[in-house]
């Protein structure tokens, strides 16, 4: 059965604008208002709204701020540190001077409670990605605890494309439980690269696979507003 | 009673009871045959204390963990106390916020109120001098 995705924002536990299929209302919404929370309902197509709103499966995206990420309690995390180290390391590189998509992988990274190993991979893709002059100078951010497969899998994830696979007819799971880490860090990956288009028209929330990006909807709008 | 009549019972509205229950600040609701969520009289009395102590100021967290551990049972009753004394002393001292508030504009209210009276007091005898 085919499936339809409303979505809203709420504020004080109250929808502030009625459920819509069009995500980019929302997310001016979601950048104008502080403390809203994003939600998505999504259910069989053959249902009204009214129904769909009892029958429906509910999705609650609570929004984390770079505020929340950077205050005085979350400052000297491992995951903030790896992003100052990686930082200090790129200061001798020729990048943009634009270290807001550090700190959005850093979050991401937190969020999914990624080993500092895989932090680090996913976070030095997602640089690499948004910078190719880099992709020549990869060998150097590899690090002492890495092996072999590591390496290969940094090389592999910085090849394009960068989005996710879509699935014409149902998606066929097939997962290794050795791997399943790895597997979270390329989707990651694939949803970071979406949300760095965040402010682009091509941008959509459908396109997101993890929950917890969905919960960095708001400081990847807010990005600009930092790190001018 | 479904879920319409309940958000009406309770000036809420379906949207707010999902995501009462998607956050767990009341606890996952029956459903009828058809799928449809069917609110028992217990269920609408976790939806009038949630309503009520979100008003008060009650975080989601703080909520919800209360919620979970009510459902464990009785082994849980201190930790359940543990969670309203918190809430009790956060709202005591939002009430001694409040309260002080209220003192200094009710001592802005009786400035002016000596300010006006000054001022109709001088209007007068201006009047009367003229």
């Amino acid at each position: 059965m085919p499936k339809k995705i409303y979505y809203s924002a709420m504020q004080h536990d109250k929808l502030i604008v009625p459920w819509q299929t069009d995500d980019r209302s929302i997310l001016n919404i979601l950048k104008r208002y502080h403390d809203v929370v994003l939600v998505k309902l999504k259910g069989d197509i053959k249902y009204s709204l009214d129904d769909l709103i009892d029958l429906g499966d509910l999705y609650v995206y609570k929004q984390q701020t770079l505020d929340d990420f950077m205050n005085e309690k979350t400052c000297g995390s491992v995951y903030l540190d790896s992003a100052f180290t990686l930082i200090d390391e790129l200061e001798g590189y020729p990048i943009r001077n634009d270290f807001g998509p550090i700190y959005l992988a850093t979050a991401l990274a937190q969020k999914l409670k990624l080993s500092k190993k895989l932090s680090h991979i996913l976070i030095t893709a997602f640089i690499t990605s948004l910078n190719h002059n880099l992709f020549d100078s990869l060998e150097c951010f590899y690090q002492k605890d890495w092996d072999e497969f590591d390496k290969k899998f940094l090389n592999k994830l910085v090849e394009e494309p960068y989005q996710a696979p879509s699935f014409k007819d149902r998606e066929v799971k097939v997962q290794f439980k050795k791997y399943t880490d790895y597997s979270l860090v390329a989707k990651a990956f694939q949803d970071l690269y979406q949300l760095n288009k965040i402010h682009e028209i091509k941008f959509s929330l459908a396109n997101l696979q993890l929950k917890q990006s969905f919960e960095l909807i708001q400081m990847a709008l807010k990005m600009d507003n930092f790190f001018k | 009673m479904n879920i319409k009549e309940v958000a009406q019972k309770y000036d809420l509205t379906a949207d707010t009871l999902r995501y009462y229950e998607k956050v767990g600040l009341i606890p996952k609701v029956n459903r009828n045959e058809v799928g449809y969520r069917d609110f028992t009289e217990e269920d609408t009395n976790w939806v009038e204390f949630a309503k009520c102590m979100r008003n008060a100021g009650m975080s989601i967290e703080a909520l919800s963990e209360y919620v979970a551990l009510f459902q464990k049972g009785d082994s849980t009753i201190a930790q359940r106390k543990k969670i309203l004394l918190d809430q009790q002393a956060i709202m005591a001292e939002k009430l001694k916020d409040m309260q002080a508030t209220y003192d200094r504009l009710t001592k802005k209210v009786d400035n002016y109120d000596n300010h006006i009276a000054k001022f109709e007091e001088e209007k007068l005898e201006n009047i009367e001098h003229a």
